[in-house]
């Protein structure tokens, strides 16, 4: 009996289940996907907000001709300008395929927590979004041509992990980005894309250095990028750098070497002293191998010692320019405050790290060794 | 081998009743566990969870203890006996409504998360509904319906457990260090957050008695279903404290999840939805358990003890109802879990504890529990 | 309660088809051959096909069907030696017949294919049996082919079948069991088992449950399914059908029961699991790596039949954004103008298969081959180019299809396709979540299935680490030396060392 009458309730509330329909469903075709997003601030202080809409035509072969709208809309946060760009399409705006977020260069200037928080707060949002920082304004770069064959956000979203692979930018994401903007121990650094020049950019400018939220306006260009990278024990998969080891050898071609990192081991250690001075012992031992040296004759363990101890000097010298370029612009992207909450908690009590990071001494070394010489030597 | 139905058709074997406490234990509480420590004891809060793991072996060990002298019966059974009649029947009255408002509160948690993370416009009656249907098509059968089901999905852990492992990948563990600076007060404390996540093995006053096999098996085995709970909870917490900043944990309620929706796999992006759907399992796990202890309580009540499915559909009715109350509101579900963690307190580790002193001080125990218990 | 309400229910049952079933009590042979004639013609109704004929001068009456007995037979069994003896004495008769003396033992018989003798002046018949049958030959069932092993099958002759099955095992251990069904029809039905494997307790209920039977016919074994199985509200078979003798005996070597009907190649055995489904006797004469591989895609295959369209449907109306990235374009520009939402995409095309399935099933082979050529490739390049399905889920719907094909039992294939229905529903409301649902329900009832005190979902729920070796993969024969325990068999051991002679 009960498992009729069970049966007989089960029933009926399957079929209201059935007639109330289905609440959530958000329908794949009727969706306008964007795929990149810029942030600018505008004068009067508001958001303007620009996407990319990509469109697809169907054809006998799968994908047709693709093409890409581009809508700005000005509003006083991302959130109401999106909906403002909702109200201009015919259907509705979903990010949950975002590929690029590119912020103004003056919005990066502010605190960017607050253009960013949209993506944090909602469930649909693509986590793995990245985001860079545009040389002037990010709605030029939304807006500009993509190379023949691909979308912008498509070239952008290549063009980052191109530099990540290189090992110019660190491996981020929007997730990454915040995770470390959260951490008091540590500061960011984001991608910095040049300005627009005919239609399109050229490329990367370098890394973006950010202090707390707001970015300082200095920049390391790519090759500091790469050596900051190595310094920072996180290699992409491919680290490259060309040095000059002299600088009278005739054609001027001679003078250089590339070298490739094999593997990188730094260390970074504090020691505070009585008087409760910091100092940074960053040690940074690459195995490299030579993969262009125009000179010649790499074949002898005293030619090779050599430059060994050229490629030290050259880039201990570099990385403490980078190191103090840092210091100069109160950015921590070491994570030395983070060692310091870890290992000498009391002493970060007591501190305030903000004041006391650009006086903190660093003892910076590097130390390469090349272990590969190619197939010739 | 397992046997066709006997009498009763509830036995269960000691393999099954590892599996029944490993599901039962974890539950709706691990997607939030290491937000709650973390808001209490930082970045001790692994250490928390160690310990209330320890805590919860205790209690399991004073449950076993006593359930151990009544080696035939339930709580419902042991507390008239104890207590004598009267008072033992007040408090049987107590447990069950712990029972139906632990049930009623995993209801309440799950359709708050599915709504702010997967479905935010279904209306919240819909999940309930559709859980509490499941629940009660389970309960109609027996306990050893239950173990199967619970044994076949607990395989379902293992990918829980390598999703959350992904994690790993971004971990910085200096997030971890300092050790210990929380201080032992902030780590007790987090300990009791901790410890209303891993609540469920006091599903034992009930089951006790239907699991075969020697006594020392059965605390065996729910020992070892506690250690391996407290292990993958604590995994959870240092993966979650490791892969977020202290900053941002403050911010995320739910991280293994938040953590997971920025992995992207080659054939699948977004597996937060997958781990939430896995997830959806294992809190069915646990609501179905508390609708069953609580069907065998209400059956206790009108003596039809062998009869527990008879109440199932009304239960399951009332406990929905019951999870309708806190309406959305988060805070209105955040003081409703306050306030049934502290009944899970006191009925989970408080009465037993209670109950095995009075039960050793006027000698009662059951008589033939030498003969079944060698 | 409810028991003897039902007891008393069969006894009324009873009452009511007595008058033609009366053939029970016994009825004294006439000592007049006339009259006795007059009652078998009473009893059969007055039958074209009652033969009878007076022989020695009337002295002696042979009474026959002819449509059953073989006429050759009753000419050298009773003619030619009745023609021998002068004054038929009673003692030559019986070298070759049977002596009854009650007449309703002897219609009985008649309606076995015997022929009756009856002589003036004795209360007494002989039976001779001169069935004639007429059998199709064991070729090898169309619908579970295998590739190598036995190509013999079961054919319409019960006592065939059993002959095959004995032929495959010589032992004394195998025991057969008659029952006669169909209050009208009296349906001989028999059921195999070995007495030594078996678990008594699945013997007993099936005894029981086949005693209970009180369907006025048999057809065929479906109704006999459908009488004993324990929940005939599930969508589950649960009991296997064969046609393969081989099959059968494997199954009775692992301690199952054969219940075999006249009349029908079918073979029943119980209890089984659902795995039992996914197996096929292919798998042990393949290679054990090749047979373990088969075995795999097999088990996939379920997965994919009950699943791949809810999760299509699921994450193209909620939750688009698992889509990698790769795919997105491709499958935006795929659905982007279909004008229905996917769940009547979907249903179109599952439907649209079953019809063409069905069409193709009961027509003759080059018209089957055709419908299924034009179903399938004609239709389904048309609804893509007309807009009316994606490209997309004409593809999921194939693989769908196709993996619910691959299962070996007809049955469970067609389980399978129905549970699509509720998935696909389930999705469309709550995306995962629904699917979620959908499939702890789906499992819930696994977990409370019992084919006949067996756990249906074994061994996987309750799980069993020692089960799962012959689930996943086919281990080597020579390692499996226990019998599987799910069908509780009695012994479990089931060999030593095959290879014992490769000494190290």
């Amino acid at each position: 009996m009960i498992t009729k009458r069970l049966g007989q309730a089960v029933l009926l509330l399957s079929c209201l289940l059935l007639t109330t329909g289905c609440w959530d469903q958000r329908l794949f075709k009727d969706a306008q996907l964007i795929f990149s997003t810029g942030a600018d601030l505008t004068e009067s202080g508001k958001i303007n907000t620009t996407v990319s809409i990509p469109y697809v035509q169907k054809s006998e072969q799968g994908v047709g001709e693709e093409s890409v709208q581009i809508v700005s809309a000005r509003a006083d946060t991302p959130r109401e300008a999106r909906m403002k760009i909702d109200e201009k399409m015919p259907r509705r705006l979903d990010a949950s395929k975002m590929k690029v977020i590119v912020l103004g260069k003056e919005v990066a200037e502010q605190k960017i927590y607050p253009v960013l928080d949209v993506f944090y707060r909602n469930p649909n949002s693509n986590m793995s979004a990245k985001v860079a920082v545009a040389e002037d304004s990010a709605e030029d770069v939304i807006s500009m041509k993509g190379t023949e064959q691909q979308k912008i956000s498509e070239y952008l979203s290549r063009l980052l992990e191109g530099a990540e692979t290189s090992s110019i930018i660190p491996q981020q994401d929007v997730q990454l980005v915040t995770s470390i903007m959260f951490d008091p121990g540590q500061d960011f650094m984001l991608p910095l894309l040049s300005s627009v020049e005919g239609g399109s950019i050229k490329n990367i400018k370098g890394l973006a250095i950010f202090n707390g939220q707001t970015y300082t306006g200095e920049i390391l260009t790519p090759e500091e990028g790469v050596l900051f990278q190595l310094l920072d024990n996180n290699k992409g998969r491919r680290a490259r750098l060309t040095k000059k080891i002299s600088k009278d050898r005739n054609p001027k071609i001679l003078n250089y070497i590339t070298i490739d990192v094999n593997n990188v081991d730094s260390r970074i250690d504090i020691v505070i002293d009585k008087d409760r001075n910091i100092t940074v012992n960053l040690n940074t031992d690459l195995t490299v191998k030579a993969i262009e040296y125009p000179k010649d004759q790499l074949n002898t363990e005293k030619e090779i010692n050599k430059l060994n101890k050229e490629l030290s000097q050259n880039l201990t010298k570099e990385a403490e320019e980078i190191i103090q370029k840092l210091q100069d612009v109160n950015s921590d992207p070491l994570g030395i405050g983070k060692r310091m909450i870890a290992f000498h908690h009391d002493t970060w009590e007591s501190l305030d790290w903000k004041e006391a990071y650009p006086d903190i001494t660093f003892n910076t070394e590097v130390n390469v060794e090349i272990v590969q010489r190619g197939i010739i030597h | 081998m397992e046997k066709t139905m006997n009498v009763n058709g509830s036995d269960i074997t000691q393999q099954q009743l590892f599996f029944l406490v490993l599901q039962t234990q974890i539950g709706v509480g691990v997607l939030s566990l290491a937000f709650n420590v973390f808001n209490t004891a930082e970045q001790d809060g692994w250490i928390s969870t160690l310990i209330a793991g320890l805590a919860i072996q205790v209690a399991i060990i004073i449950i076993w203890m006593m359930a151990r002298r009544f080696p035939s019966s339930t709580i419902f059974d042991i507390l008239p006996q104890l207590l004598g009649k009267w008072i033992g029947n007040v408090v049987n009255l107590g447990y069950l409504i712990y029972f139906i408002m632990t049930a009623a509160l995993v209801l309440a948690i799950n359709d708050q998360i599915i709504k702010n993370w997967v479905l935010p416009e279904t209306p919240s009656w819909v999940i309930s509904l559709l859980m509490t249907i499941t629940g009660v098509y389970i309960c109609t059968g027996s306990l050893r319906i239950l173990a199967r089901f619970y044994s076949f999905v607990s395989l379902l852990l293992i990918v829980l457990f390598l999703l959350t492992t992904y994690g790993l990948k971004d971990a910085e563990f200096l997030n971890l260090l300092p050790v210990g600076e929380a201080g032992g007060i902030k780590i007790i404390t987090g300990a009791k957050e901790a410890m209303v996540s891993i609540l469920g093995f006091e599903l034992l006053l009930v089951i006790y008695p239907f699991v075969k096999g020697k006594s020392s098996g059965i605390l065996k085995k729910a020992s070892w279903a506690n250690l391996l709970v407290t292990l993958f909870y604590t995994y959870t917490v240092v993966v979650s404290l490791a892969y977020f900043s202290p900053g941002e944990l403050k911010l995320v309620p739910e991280p293994i999840i938040y953590m997971l929706k920025t992995f992207e796999f080659n054939v699948l992006d977004r597996v937060d939805l997958v781990f939430l759907s896995i997830w959806e399992v294992s809190v069915a796990t646990s609501f179905m358990i508390y609708l069953f202890i609580a069907s065998k309580g209400l059956a206790h009540f009108f003596h039809q003890s062998e009869h527990h499915n008879k109440f199932v559909p009304w239960l399951g009715g009332l406990v929905f109802i019951a999870s309708l109350i806190p309406g959305n509101n988060e805070l209105v579900i955040k003081a409703f879990s306050e306030y049934v963690s502290y009944l899970g307190l006191i009925f989970a580790v408080g009465l037993p504890a209670f109950l095995l002193i009075i039960s050793y001080l006027f000698r009662k125990k059951e008589p033939e529990v030498m003969v079944n218990d060698n | 309660m409810n028991f003897i309400k039902k007891l008393f229910q069969k006894n009324e049952n009873d009452m009511q088809i007595k008058d033609y079933r009366n053939l029970e009590d016994a009825k004294q042979v006439s000592s007049s051959a006339d009259k006795n004639l007059e009652y078998i013609q009473q009893k059969l109704h007055h039958p074209s096909d009652l033969k009878e004929r007076k022989l020695k001068n009337g002295k002696a009456l042979l009474v026959y069907l002819e449509t059953l007995s073989d006429q050759d037979k009753v000419n050298e069994k009773v003619v030619l030696p009745l023609s021998k003896v002068d004054d038929y004495e009673l003692k030559d008769m019986e070298s070759t017949g049977k002596q009854h003396s009650d007449l309703h033992k002897g219609i009985k018989e008649l309606l076995k294919g015997h022929a009756l003798l009856f002589i003036e002046g004795h209360t007494e018949l002989y039976t001779f049996n001169a069935t004639v049958s007429h059998n199709r030959s064991v070729d090898e069932p169309e619908n579970e082919k295998i590739v190598r092993g036995s190509h013999e099958g079961f054919v319409e002759n019960i006592s065939v079948n059993i002959n095959l099955v004995r032929k495959r095992i010589e032992s004394t251990d195998l025991t057969v069991r008659y029952y006669k069904l169909g209050e009208r029809s009296n349906t001989n039905v028999s059921i195999l088992f070995m007495q030594s494997l078996v678990d008594p307790e699945v013997l007993e209920k099936v005894h029981e449950r086949l005693q209970w039977i009180s369907s006025d016919h048999i057809m065929s074994p479906g109704y006999v399914e459908e009488f004993i199985e324990d929940a005939p509200y599930s969508p589950f078979p649960q009991m296997l059908n064969t046609e393969r003798p081989d099959r059968a005996v494997g199954d009775l070597m692992e301690g199952r029961v054969a219940v075999m009907v006249e009349g029908s190649p079918t073979v029943l055995t119980l209890p089984v699991t659902l795995m039992v489904f996914y197996q096929t006797p292919d798998d042990y004469n393949e290679r054990w790596i090749v047979g373990s591989y088969l075995r795999t895609i097999r088990l996939m295959s379920f997965l994919i039949a009950v699943t791949l369209p809810a999760f299509y449907t699921a994450v193209i109306a909620f939750h688009f954004e698992v889509i990698p990235d790769a795919l997105v374009l491709p499958i935006k520009a795929s659905i982007k103008d279909i004008a229905y939402p996917p769940i009547i995409e979907a249903l179109v095309m599952v439907i649209t298969i079953e019809l063409i399935r069905e069409a193709g099933v009961r027509l003759p082979t080059p018209i089957g081959q055709t419908i299924g050529i034009v179903g399938g490739l004609v239709i389904g390049d048309a609804v893509v180019r007309a807009g009316l399905i994606s490209n997309v889920m004409i593809v999921i719907i194939a693989v769908t299809a196709i993996a619910s094909f691959v299962v070996p039992s007809t049955e469970m294939s067609a389980t399978l396709r129905i549970l699509i229905y509720p998935m696909i529903l389930s999705a469309t409301l709550l995306g995962f979540i629904g699917i979620v649902f959908a499939l702890m329900i789906l499992l819930i009832h696994l977990c409370k299935l019992e084919s006949f005190g067996t756990p249906y979902f074994s061994p996987f729920a309750p799980l069993k680490w020692k089960g799962l070796k012959d689930t996943f993969i086919r281990v080597p024969l020579w390692k499996m030396n226990k019998r599987p325990a799910d069908t509780q068999v009695e012994e479990l051991k089931r060999q030593k060392d095959s290879r014992g002679w490769k000494k190290p």
